[in-house]
């Protein structure tokens, strides 16, 4: 099997809108889908200095149709980017989905089929059509949500009795973790609300973060002078014990846009273009996991081929975002990379090298709990915020000094694991 | 033809967990699917499931639930089961209060024995367990 694409691809521009609540959210509440994806795609193009008629294909992603109302993603964005008449195709890998568009585009370009392509990805996890109307919008009612986004799972048995994600992502890998590394529920706990301070953080200084408020404002706001005191109560019970809910993903609106082209393109290009040089895709169905809960096979896979691909190590990594929708389980991701020794993540955590100015930064926008999470256009988000990262021009959270080699690891579902190996020209 | 899936359900409703094992490589898929999850052929033979195992990890649910199959039940406690084939799988756990509390009780305990309870919702049979 080969192991490398047969030509040399760019990702030449990126796009991506706030996440937030096409309802509330200020700077995108009363667009319709169409447009908030047609702003991810504007951005990305204009990134590359192209237009619609200039790319070869659009790879559109979309997850959930009862939300977005757009079950033909492809045929019914074109118009709205610029891409009438152009070749497509609809892609949903629940949160790898924009990722893994970047893969099947790039081998596209690589194969000689096309020069170029548009990777867009759109979705609302907080809103939904209201009645028949073709652009007022609803809040999403909570026992909805999940029954949709299940629907990516196993629909003959784990989802029929009983399977729960929140509780197997998170409770039980929590559980797994700590018995693997001796470690307390107490000391758990505490490790936990420093990853999420972190992200917070990264969310605070992110204007297009979901939640944009600090760990610490908000405690203060509820009257709590020690935030963690304001972790341990009851504004913040355990979803699943011993992960509490706010080391969970908050649902967004959102999209991200991604825009490749040839290498050999890469000269004329307005700003810096990154290389695609590693990416792996692998996909496994509940439970992900046998007697370890943080043994997920389906990521050694994705990750081995990836820098397999790429010819690195977890040493080389200079940038890591994984997917922390489950925050416990992102942390795994990043021992399982080598970026993060094995059963020394919290640590890092607890000590404040995973903030943006940190020597092992991660999740630098903020994460699927503070940036949010827009399913199908979440992982763009991540390689948006990663190609900032490598151009030095990701505001208020750069990097002190720009990477010069990322790594963007998601999880569609958990079902999908996806590795992308992005590296500075 | 009565389906694969069908026949899981229908043995539920008897009390019973079927697989399948692989009659090329002997490798036991459950639940049951058209082909072996460790070669990918697609012959093999039903074969009957202990129904017993050994509790790994369990943690509570939130209201409201994940599936409208279980409004009435949520929270309730998803356990991750060895089964004595070698077998990882997870399903209710019935007999155990869904709270922190007593999931970190149930965390503290070690080698806790289960067996199969299955839990006889308005439409379906579906796998639980309890402690033995």
């Amino acid at each position: 099997m080969a192991t490398r694409l047969a030509g040399h691809v760019v990702i030449a521009g990126v796009g991506c809108t706030r996440f937030g609540d096409l309802v509330s959210t200020p700077g995108i509440a009363g667009l319709s889908l169409q447009e908030l994806a047609a702003a991810a795609a504007r951005e990305a193009l204009e990134d590359a200095g192209m237009r619609g008629h200039d790319v070869g294909a659009l790879y559109a992603g979309n997850a959930t149709g009862q939300s977005s109302g757009l079950p033909a993603t492809h045929t019914q964005l074109a118009r709205w980017v610029g891409l009438n008449l152009k070749p497509g195709v609809r892609i949903d890998a629940a949160g790898s989905t924009t990722n893994v568009a970047i893969v099947m585009a790039a081998e596209a370009i690589a194969s000689g089929a096309i020069d170029s392509a548009l990777v867009l990805g759109v979705e609302a996890d907080r809103s939904r059509p209201k009645g028949l109307s073709p652009y007022e919008r609803e809040p999403i009612p909570p026992d909805l949500l999940r029954v949709w986004t299940d629907q990516s799972c196993d629909q003959a048995y784990a989802v029929p009795q009983g399977h729960d994600m929140i509780a197997a992502c998170n409770g039980i890998v929590a559980q797994g973790y700590m018995r693997r590394y001796s470690m307390s529920a107490k000391d758990y706990d505490r490790a936990m609300f420093e990853v999420c301070r972190t992200r917070r953080l990264h969310g605070a200084l992110n204007p297009r973060a979901v939640l944009q408020q600090r760990l610490e404002d908000e405690a203060a706001e509820h009257g709590f002078a020690d935030p963690f005191d304001f972790w341990r109560s009851s504004l913040n019970p355990f979803a699943s014990w011993p992960a509490r809910r706010r080391s969970l993903a908050t649902p967004a609106d959102g999209a991200s846009a991604v825009v490749l082209v040839r290498g050999e393109a890469a000269r004329g290009l307005p700003h810096r273009s990154v290389t695609l040089r590693g990416f792996g895709t692998a996909a496994a169905d509940v439970p992900w996991y046998t007697l370890d809960p943080t043994n997920w096979r389906h990521d050694a896979v994705a990750i081995h081929a990836a820098f397999t691909m790429a010819g690195i190590t977890g040493a080389d990594i200079d940038h890591l975002h994984t997917d922390d929708s489950s925050h416990i389980l992102g942390i795994v991701a990043a021992e399982r990379t080598g970026y993060l020794p094995y059963g020394e993540g919290l640590e890092a955590a607890s000590a404040g090298r995973l903030r943006f100015d940190g020597d092992k930064p991660m999740s630098t926008h903020g994460g699927r709990h503070a940036f949010g999470h827009a399913s199908s256009a979440s992982a763009g988000s991540d390689t948006y915020e990663a190609v900032m990262q490598i151009r030095g021009r990701a505001g208020a959270a750069q990097m002190p000094s720009a990477p010069g080699l990322s790594v963007v690891a998601t999880h569609g579902r958990s079902l999908i694991s996806q590795v992308l190996v992005l590296e500075g020209n | 033809m009565t389906s694969i899936i069908e026949r899981h359900y229908r043995g539920l409703a008897g009390g019973i967990m079927y697989a399948h094992r692989c009659t090329d490589c002997y490798g036991l898929t459950f639940p049951m699917t058209t082909c072996c999850d460790d070669c990918g052929s697609f012959t093999y033979e039903e074969v009957r499931l202990a129904g017993r195992g050994v509790l790994l990890f369990a943690s509570h649910t939130t209201a409201p639930a994940s599936h409208p199959r279980f409004v009435g039940l949520a929270p309730y406690v998803l356990s991750h089961v060895l089964l004595d084939e070698g077998i990882a799988t997870q399903g209710v756990l019935t007999g155990v209060d869904p709270t922190p509390d007593a999931m970190e009780d149930l965390y503290e305990r070690r080698d806790v024995l289960v067996e199969l309870d299955v839990l006889r919702t308005a439409d379906l049979p579906v796998i639980a367990f309890r402690i033995r």
